[in-house]
Parts: structure tokens; C-alpha cells; sequence
């Protein structure tokens, strides 16, 4: 028979290592900055003109390099700042196609690299580089002009491949047509005609992509005969048309009427809001355009998984919830962007690592780089960790010959909706 | 010693420290010299006539004189893969799978003191980009690019180059490249492996070997066993690439086998009696980042943890495991964060009448990645049976064939691979 004290030995050891995973676990857990709290400020650059700035909301790739685009769909110039995971920043990438459209948005990234949409061309940007180029810029075959007149918004990063769906169309084709871009091997393929063939006028309206369903969608409108047809088409990862649907738009008289990109809700809803200031929504059954007047709209927002319109209401950042038949919630004081405003009320320490090694300066009067207040934007706001958004915060500016120049920093932070 | 063994020694460590690489098992730290399984050149020669007592005498007089012990093993395999959403050149391939052959030379040169040099050559060679060519396309400057020319290199991955002196029969001290002591999963030697490969979701956790010294204390008959350490942490994967991380980690180990030891492979070939183990692993990792131009980018902490538990029960070995990591920085504010976990099985059953036997074999891991920015889930599965030609043995493992599924799927991509293998071991 073995003693008593060797049994309680035996006991408590599986005991002692379940009290040391209860004090060792939570070491493992990260925490989430409070909403509105800036974290450390980057100094990214300078770009023309006063706050606010013509600058779409940062975006990260998967290794942690940051991306900035100047721009706007309004405006033809273009200008790329990459900031490296570990300290660096290129900028100086320029790349658009035409002078019709500019910055569209950026489309998705895979680990070091990420891809934006402007005027007619789709460029790719490393991360590690800053170096940049046009995705297929001519065709491969005809040597031809290639002008990407629609990409949705979401690089599928595959073991097997890294794809993208966009409808593409050279000056000599009557319609575009969709296609798979691979972007590794920069070929395109499961090239499709448009249908029906004998449309004509095709608009494009806005795009939009959801990465967890593979989903993506091109709003469009064209003339058949005398009819107006306004349709959201719904493709695959492979360029497969999946779903049609009727939505009833006014009839556009530009392209790109929707501000930013289409956005989808978890429940399969798809929203934007128009440059009307109504909003669009719809999913593969059909859809309908709405006013809204309780919030002066800058645009629809996706986060973790629910749509937002957001704007102002009182002189106030406000934002309102739409459910999944696209009815709008009430609408509330936005109160991450309100307490990240309220947090750019004092001098902050900004880090300037654009020449290595980095140093330290001051933004005196710090305010928001775009929108009236912090995170409103026609561009959603992307995850960059749980609970945490990338923002720029604008500093000094400064006369330059007659125009004005302006230095802007990029900071992680705090959000939430509402 | 004797003159040429020497050179063989002096030769497999000088290949071990020049050839550097991700590694592919780890081998156990070696035990005080008066430990029954240490080296044994010459084991087959005893004379089974003799009393016990008079053969561990002989056993101990041999260890202490034993200088080198040569052993290996040769893994082949080949298999197919199947991706039917790869472009069509990658939609099946087949070839080489889970193939190393490796060398293990240990001794106790000096009482106490003891030494292991092991180190796998992979036969699949791996395409290195061996020369780039700047491309003006267009011959105008606005359409640059590069083409690059590869080489084929084998690589010869090093496992352990250590030196171990045992200070008690129960406390041992080692130092050199080896496995941090953390998951048994992801060190576990190649040989003693269920299936040809580690669990996928380990892999995420931890590469391969280090370098650095830890220190083993084993308990109770070996049911307790506590290893810590100190390593440099060049096989952790850090999320920031393009930067120099400067940080000691901190391992360790605790591994509890209440009703005694468990088997040493992961298995169950010799049909114990019912043992069970469970295991906690972490590690800490503190330190700086430097930019390129070296100097300081920011800093950082790392942890990983693990929980560890096994099953053995008359040729039943159930093994299951969860792994964590977080990585936080000053600069990014975004956490690295990735957890993982698996459960495999099998279940070795000899064939009556005959010196045969089989196991069937399965495991199921999950690991999912970047959970904080945008998660990326990888699901495995795998399946197979065992074939064990000499199950009469003292350890059937030497020699076994296995035939297998493996697959994988990927989310939120959807991408699925599935892929056969046929894998034969056979260790010396």
C-alpha cells in the first residue's frame, strides 16, 4: 500500500498545473485600446492643400506595412505613402490611368503587398518597397490598352493563387467584359462577354466585396434599346456571375454614383450611399434607394459585420444602423469619433521615421486629416486588430510658392460603432 | 576514441554548425549516464545468460566508455496532391512527400558528460533564386521589371548540435541548437512521429530548433519533468519581417505522467498499461526591434503557451494539444495573434499468428491566424492505416509503412487540397 502522502502529491500536480493555466492564460489575451484613443503617430508626408485632406482612411497588408492614398475620384492625381512594419516610409508612386476618373479605393492586400484602384488602372504597391506598377496595362495578346472599368474590392490571397474580379475593356471593345486577374502571374482568365449583347451606355455605379462569403458585386447601368436597366451583379471568386438583381436607381449621368465602395452586412445586405445623398441597398432578391434627413451623410460603413450610415446630426459625428432590410435604426452620437476628436484638442508627439533613424516632433494643433470629424468618410473604416481603426491626424501646414501643403500622420485607434 | 571515429565526429559537427536551416525534429536531452537507454553501441552483444545485477554493472562500465553511437533513419514517401482551384499546372502533382534521411551520432565521452549531433538531409531539392535581371519592357523606362533564375539546393537541415553533463541522476544541464522545450508535438524526433508530418497547427508555433541551454529535472521514476530554458529565439517566427529581433526567450516545460511513463514514440506499440501525461508549455519573449539602418524601431513582447495532454492504453495513444501566441509592439498596435490545436490517435493492433500488426491513424488540427486583423483558419485532416512488418521487435517503429490521406482546407478562402501518401520508415 503506498503512503497517503504520495497519493496527495499525485492529486494536487494536475491541480498545480490548472492554477498555473489560469494565471499564465491571460497573458496570452491582447487588449483593446479604449474607442478614440490614438495610439503611437507616424509621420507619413505632406499633400497638397488644407485640411480636410483629399486622403482615403490607411489600410494594412498582412505583414503590417501601412498604405496612404491622396486622391479622390474627382481628382486625377494620385500619390502613394507606404510605411514599412518596422520603420520607413516610401512614397513618390504616382500610378493612374485617364484623367476622367481619379482614386477610386483600395482593393486588398495580400501579405506585403497592396493593390488600389485608380482612374483605369489597377496598380499593385509593395510594402517593402513602395515600389509600384500597373496591373495589366496593355493586354498580354494585343498589346492593347487594358482599362479596368470596374474591380471589386477584395484580393482573394489563396494558397493556390491571388485573384481579383474586374470588368475590364480596351478602347476598340463596344462592352467590357468580366474577367479573373490573376495578380501573381498578371494574366486574366474566365473571360466573359457582357450580356445582354446589345446593351450599350453600361455604367458603372459603384462595387463592392465581402471577403468571408467570396462574394463580390458591380452596380451598373446601361441602355437596351430605349430601356434603362439598372442591375447589381453578384460574382464569385471565379468571375461567375452567381445572382441578378433589380434595383431601381435614377437614372446616372456619370459613372461611379456611389461614394466609396458598396459595403455588405453579414446577413447578405448590400449598401452605399449615393453622391444624391440617398442611400442604395439591396441584396440578390432586389433593392431600393432610400433618403435619409435625420443625418447629413458622408458615407455607409461596414463593421464587424453591420452597416452604419454615418455623417453628422447637430454639428456632432452621428451615425445610424440599418438592419438587413435596409431600414435605417435612430440615429446616435457617434461617440468614438466624437471622444477621438476630443483627443486632438491637445499638442502630440508624432514619430518621423521617413529618413531612418527615426526621430521625434510635435503636432501643436493636431486635428482630423479628413472629414469633420474623425473616421467620417465616404470610405469605411478597415480592421486593422480588434476593436482598432488606422486614422490620419493632419499638423502643420505650410505656404509653398502660392498653394498650400500639409503634413499628415498616421495613428492606429480605438473604435467602435456607436 | 579511436582515431577514425573521431574524425567522423569532428566531421558531422563541423557539417552541423555550417548548414543552417529549419529544422525537423528534436531529440530528447540526454539522460545521466546511469539511465538504461543511453547509448549502447553494442547492445546486441550482451550475453542474455547473465544475472541482472552483473548486466547492469556491464551496462554502466559500457555507457561511461561508450564515445560514439551512430544511428539514423531513412523516411521515404511519395504521394499525390490534389488543389482543384490551382491554376492547372498545380491542380495535381505528385512526387517525393515527407522524405529525409538523418544521421544521429551521441556519446558519453566523459562520465557525465554527453554530446548529440543530428542532422537530416531532405532528397526534395528547393529552387533558390540564384541570379535577377532588371527588365526594361518597353525599352522606354515605364515598364520595368525583373526576371529571376533559380537553382535547385538540398538542404541539410540541423536538428541538434548539443552538449549535455548530468549534474544528478535527476538534474542535467545542456546547451547548444536544439528544440526549446515547449510542445511535445513540435519536438517530438521525426522517428517517433504518428504520422510522417508534425501536426500542421504546431508548425505555426514553433519552426524548429534553437540556440540557447536549458536544464532538465525529471521526478518520481521520470513522471514528473520540468525543463526550462534560455534560447535566442532565431526559429520564432516573428511578424515583422525586414527587421532584426534582439530578445532572449524564456521556455519551459512541465510534463506530469502520474501512473508512469509514457511511451516515447506516439503510439502505443508495446500495449501498456492504462498512463495518462499532461503537459503545460510557455514561453516569454522580451526585446527590441531594429530598423535596417540598426537602430532601434521599437519593442516587443511575445507569448506562447501551451496544454498538452496524452493517453496511453494497450496500443490506444490519444494525443490532443492547444497552442497560443500573442506578439504586442509599441509601433503597429496591432497584436499578432494565432492559436492552434489538434487531437490524433491510433490504435496498434498485432495481427494474431503472425509477427504483423497494424494501427489505424487520424488527426484533426486547426490553427487559425492573424485572428486580430483578418483571421485565416487552416483545417487538417488526416487519415491512414500502419503496417508494422516486425511488430515482433522491441520497437516495431523501425521499420513501418503507412499509407495515408491528408487535407486540407482553407478559410475564408475555400480552398481545399486533398493528397495519398505512402510513407515507409525504417530507422537503424
Amino acid at each position: 500500500m503506498k503512503p497517503h502522502g504520495a497519493r496527495a502529491r499525485r492529486a494536487i500536480l494536475p491541480l498545480a498545473l490548472l492554477a498555473v493555466a489560469a494565471v499564465v492564460a491571460p497573458a496570452g489575451c491582447a487588449q483593446v485600446p479604449e474607442p478614440g484613443t490614438f495610439g503611437p503617430l507616424r509621420l507619413a508626408g505632406r499633400v497638397a492643400g488644407d485640411a480636410p485632406l483629399n486622403l482615403l482612411p490607411p489600410v494594412a497588408d498582412r505583414g503590417g506595412n501601412v498604405y496612404v492614398l491622396y486622391g479622390g475620384i474627382d481628382l486625377p492625381q494620385t500619390i502613394v505613402f507606404a510605411g514599412k512594419n518596422g520603420g520607413g516610409w516610401a512614397s513618390g508612386c504616382s500610378l493612374t490611368k485617364g484623367d476622367s476618373f481619379g482614386v477610386h479605393g483600395w482593393i486588398g492586400y495580400t501579405e506585403d503587398s497592396q493593390w488600389y484602384w485608380s482612374g483605369d488602372a489597377l496598380v499593385q504597391v509593395s510594402g517593402a518597397s513602395g515600389d509600384c506598377h500597373r496591373v495589366l496595362d496593355t493586354d498580354p495578346g494585343t498589346d492593347a490598352n487594358l482599362l479596368f472599368r470596374a474591380v471589386l474590392p477584395w484580393v482573394r490571397d489563396a494558397p493556390s493563387r491571388v485573384t481579383t474580379v474586374a470588368l475590364v475593356q480596351s478602347p476598340v471593345d463596344l462592352l467590357p467584359f468580366t474577367a479573373r486577374v490573376d495578380l501573381e502571374d498578371e494574366i486574366l482568365t474566365n473571360i466573359r462577354a457582357f450580356d445582354p449583347p446589345d446593351a450599350a451606355n453600361v455604367k458603372v455605379v459603384g462595387v463592392g466585396a465581402d471577403r468571408e462569403t467570396n462574394e463580390g458585386v458591380v452596380l451598373l447601368q446601361y441602355t437596351r434599346g430605349s430601356e434603362i436597366r439598372s442591375e447589381a451583379r453578384f460574382y464569385d471568386a471565379d468571375a461567375s456571375l452567381v445572382a441578378k438583381a433589380a434595383v431601381p436607381l435614377p437614372e446616372q449621368t456619370t459613372e461611379f454614383g456611389v461614394l466609396g465602395f458598396l459595403q455588405f452586412s453579414a446577413g447578405g445586405l448590400v449598401a452605399g450611399l449615393l453622391r444624391s445623398g440617398e442611400v442604395v441597398s439591396f441584396d440578390k432578391a432586389g433593392g431600393k434607394v432610400r433618403p435619409i434627413d435625420k443625418i447629413t451623410p458622408a458615407g455607409v460603413h461596414r463593421w464587424e459585420g453591420k452597416l452604419f450610415v454615418v455623417g453628422t446630426a447637430d454639428a456632432r459625428p452621428a451615425l445610424a444602423e440599418l438592419d438587413d432590410g435596409g431600414r435605417f435604426g435612430p440615429v446616435q452620437l457617434w461617440t468614438s469619433s466624437f471622444r477621438a476628436s476630443e483627443n486632438l484638442r491637445r499638442p502630440l508627439e508624432v514619430r518621423d521615421d521617413r529618413a531612418l533613424p527615426s526621430t521625434t516632433t510635435t503636432f501643436a494643433t493636431p486635428r482630423s486629416a479628413m472629414g469633420a470629424f474623425p473616421f467620417l468618410h465616404p470610405h469605411a473604416l478597415t480592421r486593422h486588430a480588434t476593436g482598432t481603426s488606422l486614422w490620419l491626424v493632419a499638423g502643420p501646414s505650410f505656404d509653398t510658392g502660392g498653394s498650400k501643403v500639409t503634413a499628415f500622420a498616421m495613428a492606429p485607434v480605438g473604435v467602435s460603432y456607436p | 576514441m579511436s582515431g577514425a571515429r573521431a574524425a567522423v565526429v569532428a566531421v558531422a559537427s563541423i557539417v552541423g554548425a555550417l548548414v543552417t536551416g529549419p529544422a525537423l525534429a528534436a531529440d530528447p536531452p540526454p539522460k545521466p549516464p546511469d539511465k538504461k537507454d543511453a547509448p549502447k553501441a553494442d547492445a546486441g552483444k550482451k550475453d542474455t545468460d547473465r544475472k541482472d545485477g552483473e548486466e547492469k554493472k556491464d551496462d554502466a562500465k559500457e555507457e561511461k566508455e561508450v564515445a560514439f553511437a551512430l544511428s539514423g533513419y531513412v523516411n521515404l514517401g511519395v504521394g499525390f496532391t490534389s488543389v482543384p482551384r490551382a491554376v492547372p499546372r498545380d491542380q495535381l502533382t505528385y512526387g517525393l512527400r515527407s522524405s529525409v534521411a538523418g544521421l544521429i551520432v551521441k556519446g558519453t565521452p566523459l562520465a557525465g558528460f554527453s554530446y548529440v549531433v543530428h542532422f537530416g538531409i531532405n532528397p526534395e531539392a528547393l529552387d533558390v533564386v540564384s541570379d535577377v535581371d532588371v527588365v526594361d519592357k518597353k525599352g522606354d523606362q515605364t515598364d520595368i521589371d525583373a526576371t529571376t533564375r533559380t537553382k535547385e539546393v538540398t538542404l541539410v537541415n540541423v536538428e541538434e548540435v548539443s552538449i549535455a553533463y548530468a549534474i544528478t541522476s535527476f538534474w542535467s544541464l545542456k546547451g547548444g541548437h536544439f528544440y526549446m522545450p515547449f510542445s511535445p508535438g513540435a519536438s517530438v524526433l521525426v522517428t517517433r512521429q504518428m504520422f510522417p508530418k508534425r501536426p500542421q497547427p504546431t508548425q505555426v508555433f514553433m519552426a524548429g530548433a534553437d540556440q540557447g541551454i536549458s536544464t532538465d529535472l525529471r521526478f518520481v521514476d521520470d513522471r514528473i519533468i520540468v525543463s526550462a530554458g534560455a534560447f535566442n529565439g532565431s526559429s520564432l517566427e516573428l511578424k515583422l519581417p525586414d527587421t532584426t529581433a534582439l530578445g532572449p526567450v524564456y521556455s519551459g516545460l512541465v510534463d506530469v505522467q502520474p501512473f508512469g511513463a509514457m511511451p516515447e514514440t506516439e503510439g502505443d506499440p508495446k500495449r501498456g498499461p492504462f498512463r495518462f501525461a499532461l503537459g503545460m508549455g510557455g514561453m516569454f519573449r522580451q526585446g527590441k526591434l531594429f530598423e535596417s539602418t540598426g537602430y532601434e524601431a521599437t519593442r516587443f513582447r511575445e507569448v506562447r503557451l501551451d496544454a498538452a495532454a496524452r493517453v496511453a492504453f494497450r496500443g490506444l495513444f490519444l494525443q490532443a494539444e492547444y497552442l497560443r501566441r500573442l506578439q504586442t509592439d509599441d509601433l503597429s498596435f496591432r497584436p499578432a495573434a494565432a492559436n492552434g490545436a489538434y487531437v490524433q490517435g491510433s490504435f496498434f493492433f498485432p495481427i494474431p499468428t503472425t509477427r504483423l500488426a497494424i494501427a489505424p491513424l487520424a488527426r484533426y488540427g486547426v490553427a487559425t491566424e492573424d485572428e486580430q486583423f483578418a483571421a485565416r483558419r487552416s483545417i487538417e485532416i488526416e487519415a491512414g492505416l500502419a503496417f508494422f512488418p516486425r511488430a515482433d521487435i522491441d520497437d516495431p517503429n523501425r521499420l513501418r509503412i503507412i499509407v495515408q490521406y491528408e487535407g486540407e482546407q482553407r478559410l475564408p478562402e475555400r480552398e481545399m487540397a486533398h493528397g495519398g501518401v505512402a510513407h515507409v520508415q525504417m530507422r537503424w
